[in-house]
């Protein structure tokens, strides 16, 4: 099925939370970026209701069902096949920058110059915590530097990182050149009366993205709407929807299956059942993939658990509940597969379809754009560097 | 080997040398004929022990008495083996050159240390002190003032004997070695004696294991001995192996709090599991098997020693954390970091480190089960707890996994030895081999290709152009433990790239403080209600805030390790009294913990100059505070030591903040809210000119983040961070006069002495040590003793303190300086002055207080700090967020050794200002005290703001003097008498410092750059003003 890519750009700030309770006197709002696909999701499929002229109170209590979006407890052919920050050219063109792999690592010299330098599986015969069979290994220099974050990959650096090759520093945008935030004291609203709740104060973090600088969300399965305005994130505040004209970095995935491995990266949190390893791992680190790819799983780099939660607007008789918090592989996880068996085109499918097998295990949040992953290249060594 | 085996074998260690050896090995008959005699003794080998048994060294009485028996030989060779490598890890080699000597067979040639390369730790006859000390650090001396006498000397030998034989713990005529070995270690560096120790009372820890290299201590190298020993002894194939272990994750566990006690609770709870899983290490192995951190003087350490581990009570009877009774006490102190580096047997390394992690979660389970019970109890749940399942299985998921524990072991048996024996000839394929993958580039790996292990690696034999011969030992494995340390540091760091989790599920609405688990229910349906319905129907949790508010506020729902870290304070109040209680079964001291609320530090000037004026209060004030919803609340240590004479006082300075906060709560009607707040701001002027007596009470507060700059570099001994000193750096200056006369004409030695020294096992103990004495006793001096300020957490060398916005520019510079140890008013100050001294006095890379000369980190090292001064009532998370960002911007911004600080208004907006230290630190604290003077007009700056900017300006307004000119004109307009002659040279300063400019400025077009300095002055300005007008609500009522 047919991908639609749309650009979404930010008329005002936004706030992006996170998982954490807030509104309470007091409290402070952090912002999460990116925020999770399901709040591209959850924009998009308002406006469609809207546009359809769906009555979104009965919909939510699960009293309609729309052709694509289905009902919110048992989702219709809209699928959130990938979310991704960009940036939209002056020519219009609107180019994608994917958060950078846990297998990348960014270091600054003296002159500040920028270094960046990739993790490399090796067997390695010392005892240690890890818990898989190769440890991903950074080869440094004789001084080990501490390494920097925030950096983000241009589209020339995602087919680099896909293709096997180390992504250079012109390939990089840092994040504060995308973004900056600030804070905003809001006071709390009483949600009968819709009057102040005197005393309520609170704080939030506000996400003030740069000119040029959106979302670009793919959607599967349905048409989103080309123009207008969307409500984004927390308070709705607007934002313009327009056609993107995409075309996404790919691998050499016949130069893959050849090789038989290679490194499957999350492109949005992954939701699995045993926590932080892929969906289909045996105990002998044996996998199954969808699609009936097998391989065996050598190594990984996942930085720790990231909470998901959400609101379930049909939840509790539609009056709506807090979803159910589980935890999630952050994007950017990297897991490297070795023994790999599979076609390019099986390949291309799990880039396509994402870790999700049929019959769905989680429809709600497969539409909402959970568990999108891509298949890059395992280079064999580390280059050479100093 | 048997248990007791091990313990034999660390105590022969400690034992091994007398603590006076270096000191009096050159003139002391009873040794081993003098220092030169040891050397060749060993050197050629004459160590062949026929004997199961080998006797005492008569010459230790203390040795004698432990080993009635004698030592085994194993046992010896074991502790020969362990001295070697640690000497080898820790000395750099001293040429010894060819001589002649007279033996049985005639005239022979031997080796031997020359002359020059023998010191005699006294003050010389042509008055040259010898009696020197050498920063690991930066290589600065420290001379002794007077230095030591000859008598000195030889009182050393009987006062070391004095002191070691009332550490022997014996039963029934039976050494018990365990015991020993931990009295030994603990408090053989602790000078106990009540009578003045003479000189050598306050060097008394710094002890020279050699005096030729004297940057590290004889009690570092017994550590090390004992450390090595013990992990040889308890190894099938004697083989040692360095484990790096971390626990985690550190900021997310911290920063999840809502108060100024949440953040200390998750600090102390944090060291707190540190402990828990080092104290595997220390259970099986001893203390001194634990490298980073130094654990000498803890005093989680020394409750372990006592009460577990049956150390006699009396040894610790003048340990700080004796005295008392409130959280000022060592005890409330988060110690220890979240990771450590030990010495364990190689072939038990994986089991340690696997029983640390089961250890650790244990104890964290029992925590959690305890708090369960706590919880119930106080909601009221006395009778039916059994029955309640939910809040313990809840607990029980939650903490599953919790802390992370990532670990790496590298065995030193990587290193092979062709001559077992002598522990020389040594194979280090297999080493570079395992090292290869971690690092880049071509050639041998890390250390091994360092200048300094190509000249070390094998036997040196020179002969310089007159033909004199000279040799350096052969090395032995210790000499490679910088390579050992650096492989587990990376194998670590790789095995920390996947942080493994399960699955869980959590139901319905969240805890309050992390939104990620449950919160603790007693029926899990009750997840799903929402606030409202929860306070209609009464929760756990409803119970806990009306039973208990320190616990939970109203309406807080908290999860587990939330739970936990609000509950800690009062467990460990119990706790901490049960330590210090008497000895009758169930007695428990009574501690007072004292949280300074953010409201209380606001005011805590404005009181502290109200308490000067005499305290008296105002018309109004005594009914109020009598009311019995106003409750005392804690003040800052040094108002409450500065004004003890003054108790009613004080007692009502108590009652200051708790009125206010009455005033701001709802159900106060608005009339009786300003009749409160009337009665304070008069109670606050009494006393005052008349002209100040319009005051506005203080509503903002600070909170300060301090962290060194570079501490994983200077771990790891990157000469980039100017803290590495080259081999001749490490001499005492008399050695280094020999060396280099000695090698003019041997390019060879040249180079070697010109080497950086490779990092050692006791440059990572003498870093720990520092950042143990700074943390834990000269942070709280400069915070609570010196100003109005109160320490949240201060572990290593991370500080995080609240301050009253007065104190804030002085005590970031003032924690700066004794970071260094190096503070510019203290550089003329004599040593010998010192003990007349009661305050702080920081010089030459030590700190001086309370009799104590503590080694910091010296000049090279610096730190960063950032500050956020905000309203009393913002979030703290929010504040939190901004203070880190603070400290980020000190660090990146202002490139390290730098401040930066935040001013969150509370009507919105922020200023921001990031500077280094030095200069611009007083020029913001002269241009703050001038605009808070008499006779100054804050309008100097709001005029100046008015004319600041590149539209007003002419480009370059900087380069013609004008900005200049006009920044005068407006500082002496709006300034009269004294103040006034000042303004002038503040204009030309601020002017100079805003013109230093970094070295991009270079690219930058004229607008650009005028642009950048009117951007520079206006916050500079803004800020001074915005602190003088805070600090001048106070300054004016004098």
């Amino acid at each position: 099925m047919s991908i639609e890519y749309r650009f979404i750009e930010p008329l005002d700030v936004l706030f992006l939370r996170g998982n954490k309770l807030f509104g309470g006197p007091g409290s402070y709002g952090e912002c999460l970026v990116p925020p999770w696909p399901s709040v591209a999701a959850g924009a998009i499929r308002s406006r469609m209701l809207v546009d359809d002229g769906v009555d979104l109170s009965e919909f939510s209590r699960g009293h309609i069902e729309h052709p694509a979006l289905g009902t919110p407890g048992n989702p219709g052919v809209f699928i959130l096949a990938g979310f991704y920050l960009a940036k939209k050219e002056t020519n219009g063109k609107v180019n994608l920058l994917q958060q950078a792999p846990s297998d990348l690592t960014f270091t600054s010299d003296n002159t500040g110059t920028l270094s960046v330098n990739g993790l490399y599986p090796q067997v390695v015969n010392l005892p240690s915590s890890y818990p898989l069979g190769h440890l991903p290994v950074l080869a440094q220099g004789r001084q080990r530097k501490k390494p920097e974050s925030g950096y983000w990959l241009t589209r020339a650096g995602w087919s680099a990182y896909l293709q096997g090759q180390t992504p250079t520093a012109d390939q990089l945008v840092h994040s504060s050149a995308l973004w900056s935030t600030d804070s905003r004291v809001g006071i709390g609203m009483n949600a009968a009366t819709r009057s102040v709740d005197q005393g309520k104060l609170f704080t939030a973090q506000a996400l003030s993205l740069k000119t040029g600088v959106g979302f670009v969300a793919a959607v599967q399965g349905a048409q989103p709407p080309t123009q207008g305005l969307l409500r984004f994130g927390g308070d709705g505040r607007g934002a313009v929807i327009m056609n993107a004209g995409m075309d996404l970095p790919e691998p050499d995935y016949q130069a893959i299956s050849q090789a038989g491995r290679c490194r499957l990266v999350l492109t949005t949190p992954g939701l699995f059942p045993e926590g932080w390893t892929l969906p289909g791992t045996g105990a002998d680190s044996r996998i199954t993939l969808p699609g009936g790819i097998t391989a065996k799983l050598v190594s990984a780099a996942v930085q720790g658990a990231e909470i998901l939660s959400g609101w379930d607007l049909a939840g509790k008789n539609g009056r709506g509940q807090p979803k159910t918090a589980q935890r999630v592989a952050p994007t950017g996880s990297v897991y490297w597969l070795d023994n790999v068996k599979a076609t390019p085109e099986a390949l291309r499918k799990l880039a396509e379809n994402g870790l999700w097998n049929e019959p769905c295990e989680d429809p709600v949040r497969r539409a909402e754009g959970f568990n999108r992953c891509a298949i890059a290249a395992w280079s064999a060594a580390a280059p050479e560097h100093d | 080997m048997a248990n007791n085996q091990l313990w034999q074998t660390k105590l022969h260690a400690r034992l091994h040398d007398p603590i006076e050896k270096a000191l009096v090995l050159l003139r002391d008959p009873a040794g081993h004929e003098g220092g030169n005699s040891q050397v060749l003794w060993r050197l050629a080998g004459y160590d062949e022990l026929s004997k199961e048994n080998l006797d005492n060294d008569n010459a230790d009485v203390i040795h004698a008495v432990a080993f009635t028996k004698g030592i085994k030989r194993d046992t010896y060779r074991l502790v020969q083996r362990a001295d070697w490598w640690a000497a080898a890890a820790d000395r750099p080699q001293l040429p010894l050159d060819e001589v002649p000597a007279t033996s049985k067979a005639g005239e022979i040639k031997t080796l031997a240390v020359q002359s020059w390369a023998q010191v005699r730790w006294t003050k010389s006859k042509d008055g040259t002190n010898n009696t020197v000390l050498v920063h690991p650090l930066t290589g600065e001396k420290l001379e002794l003032s007077g230095g030591l006498s000859e008598t000195d000397i030889s009182d050393i030998k009987q006062r070391a004997f004095d002191h070691l034989s009332q550490l022997l713990i014996r039963q029934d005529g039976t050494t018990d070695y365990k015991k020993t070995t931990l009295a030994m270690w603990r408090f053989g560096s602790d000078v106990n004696e009540d009578s003045d120790n003479g000189k050598l009372g306050e060097l008394w820890n710094l002890l020279p294991a050699d005096t030729r290299i004297p940057d590290h201590s004889i009690w570092d190298h017994l550590d090390l001995t004992s450390a090595f020993a013990g992990a040889f002894a308890d190894d099938p194939e004697g083989d040692a192996a360095l484990l790096s272990l971390s626990i985690g994750p550190v900021q997310p566990f911290i920063a999840a709090a809502r108060t100024t006690s949440d953040l200390w609770a998750g600090s102390h709870l944090l060291s707190r599991l540190s402990w828990e899983a080092m104290r595997t290490v220390c259970e099986q192995l001893g203390p001194d098997a634990i490298l980073f951190p130094r654990l000498r003087g803890i005093p989680q350490v020394d409750l372990w020693l006592r009460d577990e581990m049956g150390l006699p009570e009396e040894l610790f009877t003048k340990c700080e954390w004796q005295r008392g009774s409130t959280d000022s006490n060592p005890l409330f102190s988060a110690a220890l970091p979240n990771r450590f580096v030990a010495l364990v047997p190689a072939s038990k390394a994986r089991a340690i480190a696997e029983q640390a992690e089961k250890n650790v979660r244990k104890w964290l389970q029992t925590l959690g089960d305890d708090v369960i019970t706590l919880l119930l109890t106080t909601a009221g749940y006395s009778g039916e707890q059994e029955n309640i399942t939910t809040p313990r299985m809840q607990m029980k998921e939650q903490l599953q996994g919790f802390p992370e524990v990532h670990w790496a072991a590298v065995p030193f048996s990587l290193i092979r030895r062709g001559d077992g024996k002598n522990q020389r000839d040594l194979d280090t394929s297999q080493l570079s081999t395992a090292m290869r993958p971690f690092f880049s580039g071509q050639g041998e790996p890390g250390f091994l290709s360092s200048s300094a292990w190509t000249i070390l690696q094998k036997e040196l034999a020179l002969t310089d152009t007159h033909g004199k011969k000279t040799t350096f030992f052969t090395p032995n494995p210790g000499v490679l433990y910088p390579a050992v340390f650096d492989l587990a540091e990376r194998v670590m760091a790789a095995a920390k790239t996947s942080r493994t989790f399960a699955q869980t599920k959590q139901e319905g609405w969240r805890c309050s403080l992390t939104g990620e688990h449950e919160w603790l229910t007693t029926d899990p349906a009750q997840l799903h209600w929402n606030q409202n319905y929860r306070q209609q129907q009464g929760t756990l949790w409803t119970m806990i805030a009306r039973e208990k508010p320190s616990w939970a506020k109203k309406g807080e729902h908290l999860s587990a390790l939330p739970a936990i870290k609000r509950v800690w304070p009062t467990l460990f109040k119990e706790e901490a009294g049960r330590a210090l209680s008497g000895k009758e079964p169930g007695e428990t001291k009574h501690m007072d913990r004292f949280v300074v609320s953010t409201h209380t530090m606001a005011l805590a000037h404005q009181m502290d100059q109200w308490l000067e004026r005499g305290g008296l209060t105002a018309d109004g004030f005594a009914e109020r505070a009598d009311e019995p919803d106003v409750i005392r609340v804690a003040l800052p240590r040094r108002l409450m030591r500065q004004h003890k004479a003054n108790q009613q006082a004080l007692r009502d300075a108590s009652l200051l903040p708790s009125l206010l906060d009455k005033a701001a709560q709802e159900e106060v009607e608005e009339q009786e809210a300003k009749r409160l707040l009337d009665a304070v701001r008069r109670t606050l002027c009494q006393g005052a000119t008349e002209t100040a007596k319009d005051i506005k009470l203080e509503t903002y507060y600070s909170l300060i983040m301090m962290d060194g700059d570079h501490m994983g570099a200077i771990l790891s001994g990157d000469p980039n961070t100017d803290t590495t000193i080259t081999y001749e750096q490490s001499f005492h200056p008399k050695v280094q006069t020999g060396f280099s006369e000695r090698v003019a004409n041997q390019p060879e030695l040249a180079a070697y002495g010109s080497q950086n020294r490779a990092i050692t096992p006791n440059r990572h103990l003498a870093i720990s040590g520092a950042l143990n004495d700074f943390s834990q006793t000269v942070v709280r001096h400069v915070v609570e003793e010196e100003h109005l300020g109160r320490v949240i957490y201060s572990g290593g060398d991370d500080v995080l303190a609240m301050l009253p916005i007065a104190d804030v520019l002085s005590t970031m510079q003032r924690l700066r300086h004794a970071y260094s140890g190096a503070a510019p008013q203290d550089e003329p100050v004599d040593w010998g002055q010192v003990r007349s001294k009661d305050q702080l006095v920081c010089k030459s890379g030590y700190a001086w207080l309370n009799g104590r000369l503590m080694r910091m980190m010296g000049k090279h090292a610096s730190a960063s700090c950032g500050a956020v001064i905000a309203h009393h009532q913002a979030p703290l998370s929010a504040v939190m967020h901004e203070l880190r960002a603070a400290e980020n911007r000190a660090k990146n911004e202002g490139d390290r050794d730098a401040f930066s600080i935040t001013l969150v208004k509370r009507s919105g907006g922020a200023l921001y200002l990031t500077e280094n230290w030095g200069e611009p630190i007083r020029l913001l604290q002269d241009l703050r005290d001038f605009l808070a003077s008499d006779g100054v007009s804050r309008r100097a700056v709001y005029h100046t703001l008015a004319w600041l900017n590149e539209h007003e300006l002419p480009a370059d307004a900087f380069e013609t003097d004008m900005a200049h000119r006009l920044l005068e004109y407006q500082l002496t307009r709006q300034s009269s008498g004294d103040t006034n002659r000042q303004a002038p040279g503040l204009a030309r300063r601020l002017i100079e410092h805003i013109n230093t400019g970094s070295a991009d400025e270079g690219l930058l077009t004229l607008e650009e750059l005028t642009q950048k300095r009117v951007n520079k002055l206006r916050n500079f300005l803004s800020v001074a003003e915005f602190l003088a007008r805070e600090t001048r609500t106070g300054g004016n009522q004098q």
